[in-house]
């Protein structure tokens, strides 16, 4: 049997300096107003923040200088997401991008892609969208129809994706489409990735209001759009290595876990200074588990700084992760006497309990379910 | 630190288990007993004062590792608390006892009543609960005060227990009185009892980890072969899930043991809350879901996974339960205030 382990990640120097710069940052921020912490989720769309983070260099900081990243560890990475989203940061805007679309097309992108996309998205000024899921493909993602046929210079793409976060105000989506017919032999086999402009001819996005009444997810329908040859990322047919390589990170980065911090911070100074004993056995718990569960995201950090590719430690810190950060609103609740309210134009912690409580069924969801990822776990295990 | 060490300590471990741990030496020890000839085969090895090995070769870690492989072969040896023992009076620069077993004891309820008093003469008087392998231990180091309050760390022959019991696994919980009983050494040590505390649940944080780990081997290996309907039970979606919530629940007490101690093997108050709070958590949880896997097989003495599960039980609420460690440490984040979190866990 195959027991997971997460070896301790090793920081790098540099880290610690970083994180200062990135508090020093936040607090800046803060002084001049750019944000409100304790009132957001990492998931708040915030262009303008966004553009400061690309000015300050806290985008890309993996890639490249050539093509405009920082060059550096991604345990130095770690640090500055985890810095952002514990200090409240709206960082949803450049979060797809810098967390994975980025990557991919820097690994997997044609030269001309690389060079046009990379220096924009670490200047905090191209944001993009994931174009997995289907009406008909959800977790089952190789049941894919979206397709695209060989047009002359390039592809035409054609079908309909859904749950698209942000295709309304981002400039891209990576699309994952059949370039070959379904095979029952070989399910995985004839998916490819497209970069494709939301903005180009053939694309229309229609809003699909979350539970919020707000406007996060689309559908994105594809009627004949063209992607150029050189706007493929990795080879033909090889979708699917690509796809689930890319939620490695999509799964087991700070993300997955600090959701809702802010409203534990708010349940935390709430209780003060005395909790009473059941006060204090619930926030204990809760801080206890978000310890082990840095611990345990950091450690995949260093297997990725290390080109690793811990799949199946990072299904199991999302499986754990977004259990802990669905939890907070049900500690909210007990401790805190006030009702959630859904009031969009109030800023105040019932406002923040609302949002939390009827955001909260996505964290489970989101990235991989947790039907798959446990799964993932049992294959992991040796039992399928 | 040298991974050929460790990894030669763990493999000395699996032989040893493989010579020494039979059914027989279970049987003998539950209930009280000690297993002499798999503690002096361990002595004989070098395990028992590993830790005492040059620092160049091993490291604190090390030590963790090879007490939560013991913990993952459920021997019934005080290992963790020789190494407790022998960590404090190092950081208290004391010095180390020789020979025979020295361990750990603290008074009932988190010291919060009556520790054993240090007259001038240097003499102890009081009682410690239920203390590990009580009536095996040749010493025993605990926090005392003295007649102006001081508190000290003492190492002090280990009495004839006034009354002795077992845990849930059968181990030797004994409570040791002291009645005017001179001590070997005293020293002054500002929250000496709080030290204690925080030394043993650590330790039983890392060998709930390797409980867990224990026991979901052997589940997973049941699940593989255990046929119902036809086929493996591991084979059915309902059981697979349950095993990876086993398999996430372990390593998360992994990780909030690593967190109990710091490089150099030291812990504090906060550390081994993180640490109990979530191995405790996590002790329920993988318990409940072992046995839940298992079935019938499961929950009787013939099948082998009680030897964990029994441990679990008892380790979980030994030093401090988790809620008795999530009381501490949510008074101590809220005192702190909401700000004050994200810096605390960063520096760990």
């Amino acid at each position: 049997m195959q027991e997971f382990t997460f070896a301790p990640a090793v920081m790098p120097p540099a880290a610690e300096a970083l994180r200062t710069e990135v508090r020093d940052f936040l607090a800046d921020a803060r002084a001049r107003g750019l944000f409100t912490p304790r009132r957001h989720s990492w998931s708040s769309f915030d262009p303008a923040f966004s553009a400061e983070c690309g000015q300050r260099g806290f985008i890309g900081m993996t890639w490249p200088k050539e093509f405009g990243g920082g060059g550096r560890s991604a345990l130095e990475r770690y640090v500055m997401t985890e810095e952002m989203l514990a200090g409240g940061a709206p960082v949803g805007a450049h979060w797809v991008a810098d967390r994975q679309s980025g990557h991919q097309i820097l690994h997997h992108g044609s030269e001309r892609a690389k060079a046009l996309i990379l220096p924009q998205i670490c200047a905090g000024t191209c944001f993009f969208g994931i174009g997995m899921s289907e009406p008909d493909s959800g977790s089952d993602l190789a049941a894919a129809r979206t397709r695209a046929v060989r047009v002359d210079g390039g592809w035409s793409i054609t079908g309909r994706k859904v749950w698209t976060s942000n295709a309304h105000r981002a400039h891209y989506l990576i699309v994952l489409a059949r370039t070959e017919q379904r095979s029952d032999a070989n399910r995985h086999a004839g998916l490819s990735q497209f970069i494709v402009p939301l903005d180009a001819e053939g694309i229309e996005v229609r809003p699909i209001y979350n539970l919020y009444g707000g406007h996060d997810f689309n559908e994105v329908v594809f009627d004949g759009v063209f992607a150029p040859d050189d706007m493929m990322i990795g080879q033909e047919g090889s979708g699917w290595t690509m796809v689930t390589g890319e939620l490695s990170f999509e799964r087991s980065g700070p993300d997955r876990f600090l959701s809702t911090v802010q409203l534990l911070l708010e349940v935390i100074d709430a209780s003060g200074p005395e909790p009473d004993r059941a006060a204090a056995i619930d926030i204990g718990r809760k801080v206890a588990e978000l310890a082990a569960l840095r611990r345990m995201s950091t450690s995949i950090a260093g297997m990725l700084d290390r080109d690793l590719r811990p799949i199946t430690e990072a299904a199991l810190v999302k499986d754990l992760g977004t259990a802990f950060e669905q939890s907070i609103p049900e500690v909210a609740r007990r401790l805190l006497a006030i009702e959630p309210r859904i009031n969009r134009e109030d800023g105040d912690l019932a406002a923040l309990l609302g949002h939390t409580v009827v955001a909260a069924p996505a964290f489970t969801i989101r990235g991989g379910t947790r039907e798959i990822l446990r799964g993932m776990i049992a294959r992991g295990l040796g039992l399928r | 630190m040298s991974h050929d060490i460790r990894d030669m300590m763990l493999r000395t471990v699996d032989r040893l288990v493989a010579v020494e741990a039979t059914r027989q030496m279970r049987s003998d020890a539950d209930g009280g007993g000690f297993p002499d000839r798999l503690w002096q085969a361990m002595d004989a090895a070098g395990l028992t004062d590993a830790d005492t090995i040059d620092d160049e070769m091993t490291d604190a870690a090390d030590m963790q590792a090879l007490v939560r492989h013991t913990a993952r072969h459920a021997l019934p040896v005080p290992l963790a608390e020789v190494m407790a023992a022998r960590r404090l009076l190092k950081a208290a620069g004391m010095a180390m006892p020789a020979d025979g077993i020295t361990g750990i004891g603290t008074t009932a309820r988190d010291h919060a009543d009556g520790l054993p008093r240090l007259d001038d003469a240097g003499r102890a008087t009081g009682m410690l609960h239920r203390v590990p392998f009580g009536r095996h231990l040749t010493r025993v180091v605990f926090a005392a005060t003295s007649g102006d309050g001081t508190a000290h760390l003492v190492v002090a022959e280990a009495p004839a227990p006034a009354a002795t019991d077992i845990n849930l696994a059968g181990e030797a919980r004994d409570d040791l009185a002291f009645d005017a009983a001179p001590v070997i050494e005293a020293r002054p040590l500002v929250d000496a009892a709080d030290q204690v505390m925080a030394m043993g649940a650590a330790f039983r944080a890392v060998q709930i980890a390797g409980a867990l780990a224990g026991a979901l081997g052997q589940v997973v290996a049941y699940a593989g072969e255990r046929e119902q309907f036809g086929r493996p039970i591991g084979k059915f979606q309902a059981v697979q899930h349950m095993l990876a919530v086993l398999a996430a629940e372990t390593a998360a007490a992994s990780a909030a043991a690593d967190l109990g101690f710091d490089d150099a093997g030291r812990t504090d108050t906060c550390r081994a809350a993180l640490a109990k709070s979530r191995a405790g958590q996590a002790a329920t949880d993988g318990a409940a879901l072992a046995h839940q896997i298992m079935g019938a097989m499961g929950f009787t003495r013939e099948h082998s996974l009680h030897y964990q599960t029994r441990r679990l039980w008892s380790w979980r609420d030994e030093f401090g339960s988790d809620a008795l460690w999530q009381a501490r440490l949510g008074t101590l984040v809220v005192r702190a205030g909401g700000d004050a979190l994200w810096p605390m866990l960063s520096r760990l």
